[in-house]
């Protein structure tokens, strides 16, 4: 039950949301490839990248989804929503209004995502701190308030890119360990021993066999 | 245009993992650039030859060149000229008409355009075509013409009265001329020419409107005075709080700064003059069209025809592809392009099945990937020289079917890549990485242009009215969501702006061709409305509709919900006949298992039996065996006992033969006595007459046993006894007591001792008789 190349635990789906030009393409390149392009262009529509890493001695797949920011897109980016464990919410911190939107975006995400989605929310561009428009202590308590995670970031210098991330898909599959052992919990003891039934096209099928039979 | 280290022909950035494959494929494109240029060349100044003056315009066409060059020179390039003007030569010109030898080209195109715009034209008050009288004119020529390529095609010789010349003549021609020019536009157009001949496609010409575009810059060039974009922004800013209520096409202005470095970075054209001319374009479009706005993917479009053409040329393409090929595309709702999705998905359900049930079984949806590729018109996702090469097909044909046609190569070229892969990230990064690599730009469109002639506008309009209600109805779902989310923010009173929303919508479904420009945004709507002189008249009728739509609408989500809670349905059940099949697989095997398994206890209680029988067998042996030398041992015992006996017998054998010989030697002697008395004394025999019978007759037998008899028999003396009484007593002690009795018995009958005595005698041989027997 594993690739050819390597064997996957577990496939985590995050979207990147938040205004136009807070810097979700290149949170992403950073991320995924480790770059920063200079000369980047305006998403249209979505955009896709994977990352492997290990969690908990886990080998973790985040398939991420860069959407467009531009408000007339969620109608079609909504759509990239259903069946995202996890949301980055990024807004600008040198631009007070990208953060104002979040209450919408949040609202965007709340509407269209599964219940329990971990939403992270990133203050990005905190290289540009003279231009700071977003005190920390608002975001904090905004963050508080609804229940995120809260980070603030710098694409270009490749600061808490990667922990933020990192941090996202550690609370996701803390969540997901959570729900899959109550699963088996539900299931009878017999499948307890199973592995994780959390690759829904690959162990999925292993964690139904130990149920069932 | 040189080529830099990382940018291509057209001064596009070439992403660096493709640096490599443009390399080798940049002579490819040089050698069928120039064999284009000579196709295109040999076949523009062949008309020519049928014609004694090609180049000469017709006075009338030449005069309005001059004055449109006039006009537009005198109007933005006066206001503008603060600005910094950085711009390549080719955008020294605002307005340009194009060369005289694609003339017969652009009038063909022309008369579709003025074609489709008299189609709308009835149902369109908006006067924005009064100052182009004689291109009015122009119009009604071809309309008026029964076959539209006719003019086109004769036009060369007669570029400004097509519909004179001599249509018998020239008919079969024009058809081959014009299958010719189609063939040739999918072999790609030379760059050289690309600019002109785009305008021409677009009908530039037919729909430019003299000042429209001056026009519509005005507010900013007032606005402007004296200052630069930075101080721009600053004023829009501070208007932004009054900019929704005044001037609603403002509300697109932040997004357009912010896009404005986002458009093709680093590109040597787009300096600041460049941006500039890029700002313009997109403001003027924004302002024109109101309820499209500006959405993303425009400023590429917009930045592209900049880099081919002037800049009011650009804008009137511009104004084409948007409001014409990709109506409905990008307005606030998006529906086209949603609607366009989900017919491609199932063009390509029909046409590759494989691949759609691996993509299925992935969970890969293929608008995921070719949702942006339409959107941004496959600018960006595919290598330059492809891009553009699609486009000139595109713009030829006038509508969106290339859209379709090279998705569909794509998906035929790398389709089989696609089906080896494990999981939806990896099939969706391989797609976009693939159509990124697609160099082979003459592969690309004539897969396209040949593999799917039959994907036509017809076939596309019957799909897309099709699935359009299910975009819709999805679209209501949002944005009743929506608007519950500004009834939370407390703005404007909902159901209100809910009614409004529908009215218009209902009025524009009538046919406007704008319709999307009254569903802008309710704000806007409430202005237009209140402006409607007669709304008092409509408002009966409108609630009417209200109610029904209304209606429709709560039965549209009904059943939106119901087939979406049968598709889980479906889903569900499929991936359990999944899980079932799986199941019984095993059970099946288990079953096997089990099977094996008794034959197997089956076999081992077999040979338990067999074991337990050769025990009980063995139990018997033993027992046998044991019974035998039970046996033996007695035997053995028994005959030590007989031995003993026959010893004790042979002793007292040879005791009583000793007796004997005693006896005998004593009766020997007293015979010898008897006879020395004999004379003095009487024989004892007369007294014992009757019992000596039987020795008498043993007497008359030959000598010596008689001798032996009558020894044995012959009665003896008291004395004589009484003197071996204790010899007989030891003899016969173990044997029984019986002996003593008689002893006693002989010792108190005294009167017959003899008799007793011959009794004991012959019971001791007796005894010895039996264990001989034994």
């Amino acid at each position: 039950m594993s690739n050819n190349n390597e064997k996957v635990d577990y496939v985590f789906k995050v979207v990147l949301i938040g205004d136009s030009s807070v810097g979700k393409t290149q949170l992403l390149a950073r991320f995924t490839k480790n770059e920063f392009r200079v000369d980047s262009k305006a998403t249209i529509g979505v955009e896709f990248q994977t990352q492997t890493l290990v969690i908990d001695q886990k080998t973790v797949k985040a398939q991420i989804w860069d959407t467009a920011g531009q408000e007339r897109y969620r109608a079609v980016t909504s759509a990239y929503y259903r069946g995202a464990l996890g949301a980055m919410l990024v807004y600008d911190m040198t631009k007070r209004q990208t953060f104002e939107h979040m209450t919408r975006w949040l609202e965007e995400l709340r509407g269209h995502a599964d219940k329990n989605i971990v939403i992270m929310l990133i203050g990005n561009k905190c290289d540009l701190a003279s231009l700071r428009a977003v005190p920390v202590e608002d975001a904090q308590e905004f963050a508080e308030r609804e229940n995120l995670c809260f980070m603030e970031t710098s694409a270009l210098e490749s600061t808490n890119v990667e922990s933020a991330f990192l941090t996202a898909l550690t609370e996701i599959y803390k969540i997901t360990c959570k729900k899959s052992l109550s699963a088996d919990g539900g299931y009878g003891k017999s499948s307890l021993k199973g592995t994780a039934i959390l690759v829904p096209n690959q162990d999925a099928d292993s964690g139904g066999k130990g149920g069932c039979c | 245009m040189e080529i830099l280290l990382d940018r291509d022909a057209y001064g596009f950035a070439v992403r660096p993992q493709h640096v490599q494959r443009y390399r080798e494929y940049a002579t490819i494109y040089k050698e069928e650039e120039e064999e284009r240029s000579d196709r295109w060349k040999d076949f523009l100044e062949r008309p020519s030859e049928f014609v004694k003056l090609p180049v000469n315009d017709s006075p009338s066409q030449e005069h309005k060149a001059d004055s449109l060059d006039a006009d537009s020179e005198k109007a933005p390039e006066g206001d503008d000229s603060k600005e910094p003007e950085a711009q390549t030569t080719h955008q020294a010109q605002i307005w340009a008409q194009i060369r005289p030898s694609l003339r017969a080209i652009e009038d063909m195109m022309n008369a579709r355009v003025k074609k489709k715009i008299i189609a709308t034209k009835s149902e369109q008050d908006a006067g924005a075509e009064e100052d182009s009288e004689d291109e009015f004119y122009d119009m009604e020529r071809s309309e008026s013409d029964p076959i539209p390529d006719v003019p086109s095609s004769v036009g060369v010789s007669v570029p400004a009265s097509g519909a004179d010349s001599n249509p018998t003549v020239s008919l079969e021609s024009s058809v081959l001329w014009k299958q010719e020019l189609e063939f040739l536009v999918q072999g790609g157009v030379p760059m050289a020419l690309r600019g002109e001949l785009w305008q021409a496609f677009v009908g530039v010409k037919a729909r430019h409107i003299k000042n429209y575009y001056q026009n519509l810059l005005l507010p900013d060039n007032k606005k402007d005075n004296s200052d630069d974009h930075q101080k721009a922004e600053v004023d829009e800013a501070n208007n932004k709080s009054t900019v929704d209520s005044i001037d609603v096409p403002e509300k697109w202005k932040l997004q357009i700064e912010k896009d404005l470095p986002r458009t093709f970075p680093g590109h040597p054209a787009l300096d600041e003059g460049g941006r500039n001319a890029l700002r313009r374009l997109l403001t003027a479009y924004a302002r024109h069209n109101p309820s499209v706005g500006y959405c993303q993917a425009m400023n590429f479009f917009a930045g592209l025809l900049l880099l081919l053409m002037p800049e009011e040329n650009a804008f009137w393409a511009l104004l084409g592809i948007l409001d014409d090929y990709f109506e409905g595309y990008y307005s606030e709702e998006m529906i086209e392009s949603q609607v366009d999705q989900l017919v491609f998905e199932e063009l390509v359900r029909e046409r590759f099945p494989k691949l759609v049930n691996h993509l299925d079984y992935l969970g890969v949806q293929i608008a995921w990937v070719s949702g942006p590729w339409f959107l941004s018109i496959f600018m960006n996702m595919l290598p330059w020289e492809s891009v553009l090469r699609v486009w000139d097909v595109l713009l030829f044909q006038g509508n969106r079917v290339m859209l379709f046609r090279t998705a569909l190569a794509l998906m035929e070229l790398y389709g089989p890549a696609l089906v080896t892969t494990k999981d939806a990230g990896d099939a969706v990064t391989l797609l976009q990485s693939l159509a990124g690599s697609t160099f082979d730009s003459s592969q690309l469109v004539l897969t396209a242009c040949m593999g799917y002639q039959n994907v036509n506008e017809e076939r596309l309009q019957e799909l897309r009215n099709k699935h359009r209600p299910a975009v819709e109805a999805a679209l209501e779902e949002r944005t009743k969501g929506l608007n519950m989310w500004r009834d939370s923010q407390g703005l404007a009173s909902k159901l209100y702006g809910f009614k409004e929303n529908k009215t218009e919508n209902k009025i524009t479904n009538g046919g406007l061709s704008r319709m999307s420009s009254e569903t802008s945004s309710v704000d806007e709507l409430c202005l237009e409305v209140n402006s409607v002189p007669d709304l008092p008249e409509q408002v009966a009728r409108l609630k009417g509709e209200l109610c029904k739509v209304l209606e429709e609408k709560r039965s549209a989500i009904i059943r939106a919900e119901e087939l979406e809670t049968a598709l889980m349905e479906m889903v569900k059940q499929d991936n359990r006949r999944e899980l079932s099949a799986k199941v019984e697989q095993l059970e099946r095997d288990v079953a096997e298992l089990q099977q094996a398994l008794a034959d197997k206890q089956e076999q081992e209680n077999a040979m338990l039996q067999v074991l337990m029988r050769v025990e009980q067998e063995q139990k018997v042996t033993e027992d046998a065996r044991r019974y035998a030398e039970q046996d033996a041992a007695a035997q053995r015992y028994a005959i030590e006992v007989l031995q003993e006996k026959y010893e004790t017998a042979t002793a007292s054998l040879t005791e009583m033969e000793k007796r004997v010989v005693m006896a005998e030697s004593m009766l020997e002697a007293t015979l010898q006595y008897q006879s020395g008395q004999t004379k003095a004394q009487p024989s004892p025999r007369a007294t014992k007459q009757d019992s000596s019978t039987i020795r008498t007759s043993q007497e008359l037998s030959p000598e010596i046993p008689a001798r032996k008899i009558s020894l044995l028999s012959r009665p003896f003396g008291l004395g004589w006894r009484d003197k071996n009484k204790a010899d007989v007593k030891a003899t016969s002690e173990e044997q029984s007591p019986k002996p003593t009795e008689e002893q006693t018995d002989i010792k108190v009958t005294g009167d017959e001792p003899t008799a007793k005595d011959d009794e004991n005698v012959d019971q001791m041989e007796n005894v010895s008789l039996v264990d001989d027997g034994k």
